[in-house]
């Protein structure tokens, strides 16, 4: 293996705990808001400066060790799927907009896409199981929400990422 | 902030404001309708809008769920989940309408008698 890929490897891990970590943290401190699923996502902001910082590839291989180490750690099979739902959605959605990054869309964008619809996809997989179209009456609700915390962790996720850039030495 | 970082915000607040426009949108006919209570994805029980009744929702996890119907619409007056996102849901009176307990996994919808409004499920 060559130095660049175990530095690579090595982070990839640091993040990765980072994100179950902000994941445990996250769930310490529920919003006061009485509709379930709202929450700030914290782990969101490992996926975007994994996804800034080392690529697509890495940010969905942190994405899904994240969910699979805290649904089994902190919850168990029924979360993994809302979990899994909702990340893939959202990191797709970030990769998205990364892609357009050099046309004057910001990290605060893909972070708000990625709030948006990682909520969507957790009421993708309430559908799923609940069989009910019913859950969709949430959306609206989620969808702002996923805008105001987008934009709280795109801040965050900006500002931790040239420092964060210039400790790993790479400046992407 | 960039300004496209704003642009990106309205198409997210528009897209809402739309579906919220379709999630509200005026239901069907009400008073015919009955009261569908589902627990665990099943049938549990089904009850005419125009009768007043109260359904309890038990489960063997000590899962609690009281629904009452009364005057045309339809409440959940109790739940033993923590967020008590259904109790303070506004009570379901026209078809379409719903009330849900997602920790529970109990659901409580509005169907109308006259026919079935799907096209279809899929299983």
């Amino acid at each position: 293996m060559k130095h660049e890929n175990i530095k690579r490897m090595v982070l990839s891990a640091i993040m990765t705990a980072t994100a179950i970590t902000l994941h445990f943290v996250e769930g310490l401190f529920p919003l006061p808001v009485a509709i379930p699923g709202i929450k700030l996502g914290l782990p969101n902001i490992v996926s975007l400066v994994a996804l800034y910082l080392f690529g697509p590839v890495d940010a969905y291989a942190i994405l899904i060790l994240r969910v699979l180490m805290t649904s089994f750690l902190y919850s168990g099979f029924s979360s993994l799927i809302f979990s899994l739902a909702g990340g893939l959605l959202s990191v797709t959605a970030m990769f998205l907009i990364w892609k357009l990054r050099e046309k004057g869309f910001s990290i605060i964008s893909a972070s708000v896409a990625g709030g948006v619809f990682h909520n969507i996809g957790q009421i993708l997989a309430a559908v799923v199981v609940m069989r009910t179209y019913a859950v969709f009456s949430y959306l609206p609700v989620l969808v702002v929400s996923g805008i105001a915390t987008g934009v709280v962790t795109g801040i965050v996720s900006g500002s931790i990422l040239p420092r964060l850039g210039k400790i790993y030495g790479m400046n992407k | 902030m960039k300004r496209k970082d704003f642009m990106v915000i309205a198409i997210f607040l528009t897209a809402a404001a739309i579906l919220w426009l379709l999630v509200n949108r005026t239901p069907g006919d009400a008073g015919n309708g009955e009261v569908v209570v589902y627990k665990d994805r099943e049938e549990y029980a089904v009850i005419p809008l125009t009768a007043d009744g109260t359904i309890v929702v038990e489960d063997d996890n000590g899962n609690r769920n009281v629904i009452r119907v009364e005057g045309g619409m339809v409440r959940m007056i109790e739940a033993s989940c923590p967020d008590q996102v259904c109790v303070n849901t506004r009570p379901a009176r026209a078809n379409g309408q719903s009330i849900i307990c997602l920790p529970n996994r109990v659901a409580v919808e509005i169907r109308s008698t006259h026919e079935n409004e799907l096209d279809g499920v899929s299983e």
